[in-house]
């Protein structure tokens, strides 16, 4: 079977490892204040180490080397490599609103994987916060793969980390469904450099099913709410929908964070490619 | 406690099983767990919070409701408290007589004074003493202090109805030595007058059916003759109830008049009739007619005069019919006269209308020397304009139907006025100097006479023919301002059940409430409520269910059914207040 590990449920097949190995994490060219290492510029000019790697979909063009192009008749990127490793963590909410829906659940542990075999790939350093279970950093790939297959859902609600590692980078994956979901994401900017923000729902979050009369149940505080799930309403929940992610969008370019709006249906490439850029 | 109706605890436990069926199979609304509700419910607000049509209803809810059902049912069954369950002396009166042979569906009005009775026995105290005795023309002890309750029931089985009217009266006065000495007396009666009475107040009166009209179409035979078909109708009267004029009619599936006929019973409270159709009918409808009212306006109208008015003499020529007598007996101010002479107008039937009149004159079936007969007009228009329109007033005659009529030369002096497709069948004029009215068709060949308006016809033509000013009419209800006076009038009569109110108000006396049928005798003036509408009656029918007024012992001044119902309301009250509660919790 194709998998990244037989012993674990399946996360990442080796085709997605092999994929995901390619890529390389967006980091910005500004330090993390107090950090031991640094991180070079995109453009890895001067005299760092650099290595010369075939082009790939999705690499900035400004790092074509056209001499080394013509030379090996392939195109070929010049990519810095780190004086130190970079860190980053990865945020996950495993709250019974994630993992309600199966296919959402293993999108979200997908990507959470995905962004520490990206990271490890280019020994940088990975490290996780879910739930009030904080990681060892990883460097090894397969150990981190290990770790991101042991992760377990949560019967609790989502309550954001008082205080993250030390890291260039946080990734939180979340469906946001906490009140004080912009004041989570206003803490997690100011303790980290670079924050990207994967809002994930599932597609029955995006395009509702209709129905006469259905008791909708929350499943994190048991409310309920019984409605007739008519066109009408359905468009209306999605105006809103749409409306809320729009104010999640706008206050996270005010904080500089990145934001990714996705959901369980989307292939794990798209995603990532998002994510990356 | 002993129940009257122990049946309807049957129908109140099968009810209960529907309630805790649905309980259970009642389509509840679909749950769907989703991960968050927040956007939803920001959709909806509160202040537009959807009420599920299938709110989720907990078990304790479902046994309050089921309480609630049990008490209602409770009272349904007619329940009797016996207060005191020391030893008593019951004395149970069942009335025998014919009208208790009445049948209402499947059971004989006796029957279900049989079961009260019997019912009355089981729930005496243990050493109670039972006097069973029955009424109808006279008064019979058939167990007197009686404690073996088998022998009392095998008496009651026993009961019979008799072919005899009944006499409560003397049963009152038989009774009435007993008054105080006894505390438990049921009569159980089906008399019209049973509330009428001078009863002890502590005696119980069970009243069983009614007997206002106890007159029923008892048999009907079809034979197949030779040359057609024979129908024989049978029509029983069960007494106790005052017999008036009544007209049985036979009409087919589509409402057409087919045959009637005046009921008149024989000694033995009954009439046969028989009539020959000459082709089968597949549908037969016969009714007892006047019955029910028929809505007209002129059925809520008070009629009235006054005594020093002089009385309207009529001399009566007419073949053997009792409606227009009955018609006149109900109009005020009308005295019948046997000389023509004296006689303010006549009312003739089959005759001719004679060359020279003495009187003003109504001519009904008038007699020609050719006649024009034709079968089953209908009166498709009534005509009629100006002063003589006040023929027609309160009444609407244009669906009459007459089974055989003659279509009458209209002369010069005469004006149409009931006219059907085939011609003129009624007209009036002045002949000779005299009001006349003309009829070329006899009454009881129509169901003109079947409709409760029938005496305002009668009323409408005699005011045509003898034109004087009267006072006319009130509405029921409405009170008649009885004039000025020092003294107030005395009510010297009125129908039976009435409460004639007068009452003072400023100078003018009033009469007050007038709305139950019959005649009203007043020291200076007379009234008519019309006697054919249910609109200005109270007055049960005896088809209808049977009245059970039951004052028994009483739980805190309440009897034990308005205990019942008291408790179910307060149950019911708690029951709304909960779910309420309940619904605003999920």
């Amino acid at each position: 079977m194709d998998v990244a590990r037989t012993d674990n449920p399946v996360i990442l097949t080796d085709t997605q490892l092999h994929w995901l190995r390619q890529l390389q994490l967006p980091w910005r060219a500004a330090a993390t204040q107090g950090l031991t290492g640094e991180r070079r510029s995109l453009t890895g000019r001067g005299n760092e180490p650099e290595l010369l790697r075939r082009y790939q979909y999705g690499d900035d063009v400004r790092r074509i080397d056209w001499p080394a192009t013509l030379r090996l008749q392939r195109p070929t990127v010049r990519q810095p490599l780190a004086v130190m490793p970079g860190r980053v963590q990865v945020v996950l909410d495993t709250s019974p609103s994630m993992h309600l829906i199966p296919s959402k659940w293993q999108v979200a542990r997908q990507l959470y994987a995905s962004i520490g075999v990206v990271a490890t790939a280019h020994a940088d350093m990975v490290a996780s916060v879910h739930g009030s279970v904080v990681s060892p950093w990883f460097i090894d790939t397969s150990k981190w793969i290990d770790w991101a297959s042991a992760v377990q859902p949560s019967a609790d609600p989502f309550v954001g980390p008082t205080d993250l590692l030390r890291s260039q980078m946080t990734v939180f994956i979340s469906d946001l469904w906490h009140t004080d979901a912009l004041q989570m994401i206003r803490q997690l900017a100011h303790q980290t450099s670079h924050l990207i923000v994967i809002n994930l729902l599932s597609f029955s979050e995006v395009e509702p099913a209709g129905g006469d009369e259905i008791t909708l149940r929350d499943s994190e505080n048991a409310t309920e709410l019984t409605v007739t799930l008519s066109p009408q309403l359905i468009a209306r929940y999605q105006d809103k929908l749409d409306a809320w992610r729009t104010t999640v969008r706008q206050h996270c370019q005010t904080l500089a964070v990145d934001y990714v709006a996705c959901h369980d249906q989307q292939s794990l490439p798209s995603i990532i490619a998002e994510v990356l850029q | 406690m002993t129940l009257l109706y122990p049946w309807v605890l049957g129908v109140g436990g099968a009810f209960m099983g529907l309630m805790v069926l649905w309980h259970i199979l009642r389509p509840k609304s679909q749950v769907r767990v989703i991960p968050s509700i927040q956007l939803w419910r920001d959709l909806l607000p509160e202040s537009q919070s959807y009420r599920p049509i299938h709110p989720p209803q907990p078990w304790w809810l479902l046994l309050l409701r089921l309480a609630i059902v049990a008490v209602l049912t409770v009272a349904a069954a007619g329940p009797i408290l016996v207060a005191e369950r020391v030893p008593q002396h019951l004395i149970i009166v069942v009335d025998t007589s014919a009208s208790m042979a009445a049948r209402s569906g499947s059971t004989q009005r006796l029957d279900e004074a049989k079961r009260i009775a019997q019912n009355l026995v089981a729930a005496a105290p243990a050493g109670s003493d039972v006097t069973l005795m029955r009424v109808d023309a006279d008064v019979e002890i058939l167990a007197s202090r009686e404690p073996d309750r088998t022998r009392l029931n095998q008496r009651i089985d026993q009961l019979a109805a008799r072919p005899v009217a009944g006499n409560l009266e003397q049963l009152v006065q038989w009774l009435g030595a007993l008054a105080g000495r006894t505390s438990q007396i049921y009569v159980l009666s089906d008399d019209a007058r049973l509330g009428q009475y001078a009863w002890p107040s502590a005696w119980q009166r069970i009243a069983i059916g009614g007997a206002i009209r106890n007159d029923a179409i008892d048999d009907v035979q079809v034979d197949q003759l030779p040359d057609g078909w024979q129908v024989r109708v049978r029509i029983r009267h069960y007494g106790d109830a005052t017999t008036s004029a009544r007209l049985i009619e036979v009409r087919d599936a589509q409402g057409g008049l087919i045959a009637a006929n005046q009921v008149q019973f024989d000694a033995d409270n009954q009439f046969v009739w028989a009539f020959d159709l000459p082709e089968p009918v597949p549908t037969l409808q016969f009714r007892l007619a006047p019955d029910a009212a028929d809505g007209l306006a002129s059925d809520d109208v008070v009629y009235w005069h006054t005594a020093d008015e002089q009385p309207i003499r009529i001399a009566l020529q007419i073949d053997d019919q009792r409606f227009v007598p009955a018609a006149l007996a109900i109009l005020p101010n009308i005295q019948l006269v046997t000389d023509t002479q004296q006689a303010d107008m006549l009312i003739v039937s089959g005759q001719v209308l004679p060359t020279t009149p003495t009187a003003p004159m109504w001519l009904i079936d008038a007699q020609h020397d050719e006649p024009t007969l034709v079968d089953r007009p209908v009166l498709e228009r009534v005509s009629l304009s100006g002063s003589e329109s006040r023929l027609n007033r309160d009444i609407d005659v244009t669906t009459t139907q007459i089974l055989t009529a003659t279509v009458l030369d209209v002369p010069l002096w005469g004006q149409r006025w009931l006219t059907s497709a085939s011609g003129t069948h009624a007209y009036l004029g002045t002949y000779n100097g005299y009001p006349t009215v003309v009829f070329g068709f006899d009454v009881r060949q129509s169901d003109l006479v079947l409709r409760p308006e029938f005496p305002l016809l009668v009323r409408n033509i005699i005011e045509y023919l003898t034109p004087v000013t009267r006072q006319s009419r009130w509405q029921t209800g409405e009170s008649i301002a009885l004039g000025p006076s020092d003294t107030p009038p005395q009510l010297i009569s009125m129908p039976p059940g009435s409460s004639a109110r007068i009452e003072r108000i400023g100078s003018q006396y009033y009469l007050l409430d007038v709305v139950t049928p019959g005649l009203y005798q007043l020291s200076t003036r007379t009234l008519v409520v019309n006697l054919q509408s249910r609109v200005e009656s109270d007055v049960v029918r005896p088809d209808q269910v049977p009245v059970v007024d039951v004052p028994s012992a009483t739980v805190g001044g309440l009897t034990l059914t308005q205990a019942c119902i008291f408790g179910a309301l307060l149950l019911l009250a708690g029951e709304r207040w909960l779910a309420i509660t309940q619904r605003r919790v999920t």
